[in-house]
C-alpha cells in the first residue's frame, strides 16, 4: 500500500467518522445549542435596488445530490418604527427573534395589550433573558405611545375593499368630509422625499410636519403663513423643537396648482396625529384661498422672517 | 465663522439625503407590487403598514406580494419568522398548487438546506426500538394517501372585532393538498411503544434563538397517545406528486387530517415518545381556545377569567366555505348567466354535504353543484350559475352543511386568541344593466 492510498484511506475512514459524529441530538427541551450541521439555517437579506421585492432565486443544485435546499438568503424587509424614546430599545432587543414587522403590521392594541404582549415575550418565550425590567418599561411605554387606538392613526386596507363597507377616513376627530386622496398622493409623489411618508422628517435636514404643523396652524396667522410657505418657499435658518435647519423649502407655486396645495395642506393637517393638535377651528383650505395667495409676491427669504414673527413655542423659531 | 458654520451645515445635510435615499425602503414606504406587473413596476404611493382599529377589508391580508424561492409572488406577513399567504384566485381548484401553498413559520432559524445524506427521522423515548431512519429507507416502507385541507388556526385573525393581536391573516392561510407518506402508527408499532407512555412530541428543524426551554428556543407540538388524530397521521414526503417545498417542510413534515396547521410539524426530525405530559410552551401553553359552543366568548368573560381554555388540538376544522369567484373587482350584468364558485370543507372526518348559495344576504338560499369529492378531508368545489334579472348592489353569501350535521353560524366568532372563525362569508357585487 502506498502512502497516498494509506491517506485517502485514513480520509474516508475520517469522513465516516464525521457522518456519525454528526448525528445531532436534541430533547424534549428542543436543545438546539448549536445548529444541526445537516442544515443551513436562513439568512435574512434585504433586497437591494429599488423595488422591494427579491426575484426569484434559482433552486441550488448539489453535484453529490445530497442537499436539497435552496439559496440560502430568504428576502427580509424591515419595518420603519415610528420615531421615539425607546425606538432603538425595540429595535434591537425584539428583532432578536423576530422583524419588527411584526409590530407594525398590528392592528392598534391597547396598553393593556402591549403590557401582555411583551410580558409574554419576556416570561413565556424567554426574553427575560435578554431584556432587564427597566427596559422592559421603556419597551411598553414606547408601544403604548405609537400603537394604541389613541396614539395611531386609523387606517383601513384599500386593497380588495369590499364595497358595502366605506373605507374609513384617515383621520377622525376633525370634522372633514372630503377626500384626502388627492392630497395623500400629492404629497408622496411631493413632499415625502424630504418630510418622510410619516411626517416626521429628518432631524437636522428636514423639519418634522407631525405636530409642528399642527403648532403652526395654531398661531396667529398661522393658517395664512403655511399657505404661503407651500406657495412661496422659505428660505433660512429655522429651528423645531430645538433642532436648527438651515436648507431651502422649494416654491411649489411652479409645480403644482391651487387644487393640489389646497389639498396637500389638508392631508399635511389631518394626519399623523395633528388634526387632534388643532385648536383653531379648522375649515379646509380651498383652491380659492390658494389662488389669492399665488398672486402675492413674496420671496423665501421674506417667508423666514414672517415665521419669526409667529408667536411659536419655546425650541421653535 | 459664519460660513464654516454654513458648510458644516450643508455637509450634515448632504450627509441626511443620503440616509433619507436609504431610508426611502423602509417598510413603511414598501410600495405597492401590483401581480400583473413586471419585477420592476412600483406603485406611487406607500400601502399602509396596519389595518384597524375596525374589522380588516377584502379577503386576503394587506400585505404586499412578494418572491420567494420556490414560491409565486405570496402576500407577505412577515418576513422573519416567514409568514405568507394564498391568494385568493388559488382557491379556484380543490387543489392549492405547492409554488403557492401559505407559508407559516414561528421560529427565524429555518432550514434553507438540508444535507439528506446526514439528516435522519428519530424516533426515541418510551420505545424499545429507538430507530433513525433517512428518507431513503422512508420510501421504502408502504405508502399511504390523503388529500387533506391544511389550515392555519389563525386564519382569518383580522376579521376579528374587537382586534385580537396575532399574525394578521386574511382567509388565505389555507391549503390542500394529496400529501403521500408512511402512518405514523406503522412506524410507532415497528419500534414498539412502551406501556409507560403519554405523549407523542413531534419536533421539526425550525429552530430560535431563545434560551432551552421557552417558546423562542424550538417549536414542537404534542398529542396524548389515545388521541384517535394519531390514527389518521401521516409522515408526508411527497406533496402533491412533488416533493415538499423546502419552505413547507422538506424532507417529511406530519400530516394530521382534519386537525389545524399547528400540529403539522414541518422538517419533522424527533418524534418522541414521553412518559409524561408535555411541558413546553407550544403544547401546554399556546394555541387555547375557549371551551364553549365555536369556541365563541367576549373580552368581558375574558378579563373576568370566567372561561375554561383548553388546546386547539382537542376540536377539529369546523366546516367552512367561500366564495372565490366573482371577487370585488368584478362586475356583473344583468340578464348574463354568472357563474359563482368556491370552496368548502370540514374537518370532521365526514366530508361536505352540501353547499347553499343565497343572492340575497342570507334570506334565501339555493344549493349550489358540487365538483369532483377527493375525500372527506379535502376542500370540495361548489359552483352556481346565477342570472341575475336586475341591476343593483347584491350581497351573496355561501354555507355549507358537512356529513356529521355541522352547519356555519352566521354571526362572527370571537376569542382572545383569534382562532377557529367559520362564520358565513359574504360577498358584495354590483350588477349592471345591458341597455
Amino acid at each position: 500500500m502506498n502512502i497516498p492510498s494509506i491517506i485517502s484511506t485514513c480520509m474516508l475512514v475520517l469522513i465516516a467518522t464525521n457522518i456519525k459524529a454528526d448525528a445531532f441530538v436534541s430533547d424534549e427541551t428542543g436543545a438546539n445549542i448549536d445548529t444541526p450541521h445537516y442544515m443551513t439555517p436562513a439568512q435574512y437579506q434585504t433586497p437591494d435596488g429599488k423595488h422591494n421585492i427579491l426575484k426569484q432565486q434559482k433552486t441550488k443544485i448539489n453535484p453529490q445530490g445530497n442537499v436539497y435546499g435552496l439559496n440560502g438568503v430568504l428576502p427580509s424587509y424591515p419595518s420603519e418604527l415610528a420615531a421615539g424614546k425607546g425606538q432603538n430599545l425595540v429595535k434591537s432587543y425584539c428583532a432578536i427573534c423576530h422583524s419588527t414587522t411584526y409590530i407594525t403590521n398590528q392592528p392598534p392594541l391597547s396598553s393593556k395589550h402591549w403590557q401582555e404582549i411583551v410580558d409574554k415575550m419576556r416570561f413565556k418565550f424567554g426574553a427575560k433573558n435578554f431584556i432587564n425590567d427597566e427596559q422592559e418599561k421603556a419597551i411598553v411605554t414606547y408601544l403604548q405611545a405609537h400603537y394604541t387606538p389613541e396614539t395611531q392613526s386609523h387606517v383601513e386596507s384599500t386593497v380588495n375593499t369590499n364595497s358595502e363597507e366605506k373605507v374609513r377616513s384617515e383621520t377622525s376627530s376633525v370634522k372633514f368630509s372630503g377626500d384626502l386622496t388627492l392630497g395623500k398622493s400629492t404629497f408622496v409623489q411631493n413632499c415625502a422625499a424630504c418630510h418622510q411618508t410619516n411626517g416626521e422628517g429628518l432631524s437636522g435636514a428636514f423639519p418634522p410636519l407631525k405636530d409642528h404643523a399642527a403648532e403652526l396652524f395654531n398661531t396667529d396667522g398661522g393658517r395664512s403663513y403655511l399657505a404661503k410657505v407651500v406657495m412661496h418657499g422659505l428660505s433660512g435658518q429655522i429651528s423645531v423643537n430645538k433642532d436648527n435647519y438651515n436648507g431651502n423649502m422649494p416654491a411649489w407655486k411652479s409645480v403644482l396648482n391651487d387644487e393640489k396645495l389646497a389639498a396637500v395642506l389638508n392631508y399635511i393637517l389631518l394626519s399623523w396625529g395633528n388634526d387632534k393638535r388643532l385648536t383653531n377651528d379648522f375649515s379646509p383650505y380651498t383652491a380659492e384661498e390658494l389662488e389669492a395667495v399665488r398672486k402675492l409676491d413674496i420671496s423665501p427669504e421674506k417667508m423666514t422672517m414672517a415665521r419669526s414673527q409667529l408667536n411659536l413655542l419655546s425650541g421653535s423659531e | 465663522m459664519k460660513m464654516k458654520k454654513e458648510n458644516m451645515n450643508r455637509r450634515k445635510a448632504l450627509r441626511n439625503i443620503g440616509a433619507s435615499m436609504a431610508g426611502l425602503l423602509t417598510a413603511s414606504q414598501i410600495p405597492k407590487v401590483m401581480a400583473n406587473t413586471d419585477n420592476n413596476r412600483v406603485a406611487l404611493e406607500a400601502l399602509p403598514t396596519f389595518t384597524g382599529p375596525g374589522s380588516k377589508l377584502g379577503w386576503n391580508s394587506m400585505g404586499p406580494l412578494v418572491f420567494y424561492p420556490q414560491k409565486l409572488p405570496l402576500i407577505r406577513l412577515t418576513d422573519r419568522p416567514v409568514q405568507l399567504e394564498t391568494p385568493r384566485h388559488y382557491f379556484r381548484s380543490a387543489i392549492t398548487p405547492n409554488n403557492a401553498f401559505f407559508v407559516r413559520y414561528h421560529m427565524p432559524s429555518v432550514p434553507t438546506e438540508i444535507d439528506l445524506n446526514i439528516w435522519r427521522l428519530n424516533i426515541e423515548g418510551e420505545v424499545n426500538n429507538p430507530a433513525q431512519l433517512s428518507l431513503e429507507e422512508l420510501l421504502n416502507l408502504p405508502p399511504n394517501e390523503v388529500v387533506a385541507v391544511n389550515e392555519c388556526s389563525g386564519n382569518s385573525r383580522s376579521f376579528f372585532q374587537p382586534r385580537v393581536p396575532g399574525g394578521q391573516w386574511g382567509h388565505g392561510a389555507m391549503g390542500c393538498a394529496r400529501w403521500k407518506g408512511i402512518r405514523l402508527m406503522d412506524l410507532l408499532e415497528r419500534a414498539g411503544i412502551k406501556s409507560t407512555s403519554k405523549q407523542i412530541q413531534f419536533q421539526g428543524l425550525d429552530l430560535g434563538k431563545g434560551p432551552k426551554g421557552y417558546g423562542s428556543h424550538a417549536f414542537m407540538k404534542s398529542f396524548s397517545i389515545d388521541d384517535p388524530a394519531l390514527q389518521n397521521a401521516l409522515i408526508a414526503y411527497s406533496m402533491n406528486s412533488s416533493p415538499l417545498p423546502i419552505l413547507n417542510g422538506f424532507p417529511v413534515r406530519m400530516v394530521f387530517p382534519g386537525k389545524f396547521a399547528t400540529y403539522w410539524v414541518k422538517h419533522v426530525t424527533w418524534i418522541r415518545v414521553l412518559d409524561h405530559t408535555d411541558t413546553d410552551f407550544w403544547t401546554a401553553k399556546a394555541y387555547k381556545i375557549p371551551a364553549t359552543p365555536q369556541a365563541d366568548t367576549t373580552p368581558e368573560a375574558i378579563a373576568k377569567h370566567e372561561v375554561d381554555m383548553v388546546s386547539i388540538g382537542t376540536t377539529q376544522l369546523p366546516v367552512r366555505s367561500f366564495i372565490v369567484s366573482p371577487d370585488d373587482q368584478t362586475q356583473l350584468l344583468a340578464g348574463l348567466t354568472n357563474e359563482v364558485c368556491g370552496i368548502a370543507f370540514s374537518g370532521s372526518g365526514k366530508g361536505i354535504a352540501s353547499v347553499e348559495f343565497s343572492a340575497d344576504d342570507g334570506k334565501t338560499w339555493k344549493k349550489a353543484v358540487l365538483g369532483e369529492d377527493l375525500g372527506p378531508y379535502a376542500f370540495r368545489t361548489w359552483r352556481f350559475d346565477w342570472t341575475p334579472s336586475e341591476s343593483g348592489v347584491y350581497k351573496l353569501a355561501v354555507r355549507a352543511k358537512d356529513s356529521d350535521g355541522s352547519i356555519q353560524p352566521d354571526h362572527t366568532i370571537w376569542n382572545p386568541g383569534g382562532y377557529v372563525l367559520n362564520r358565513i362569508e359574504r360577498q358584495v357585487v354590483h350588477v349592471g344593466k345591458t341597455a
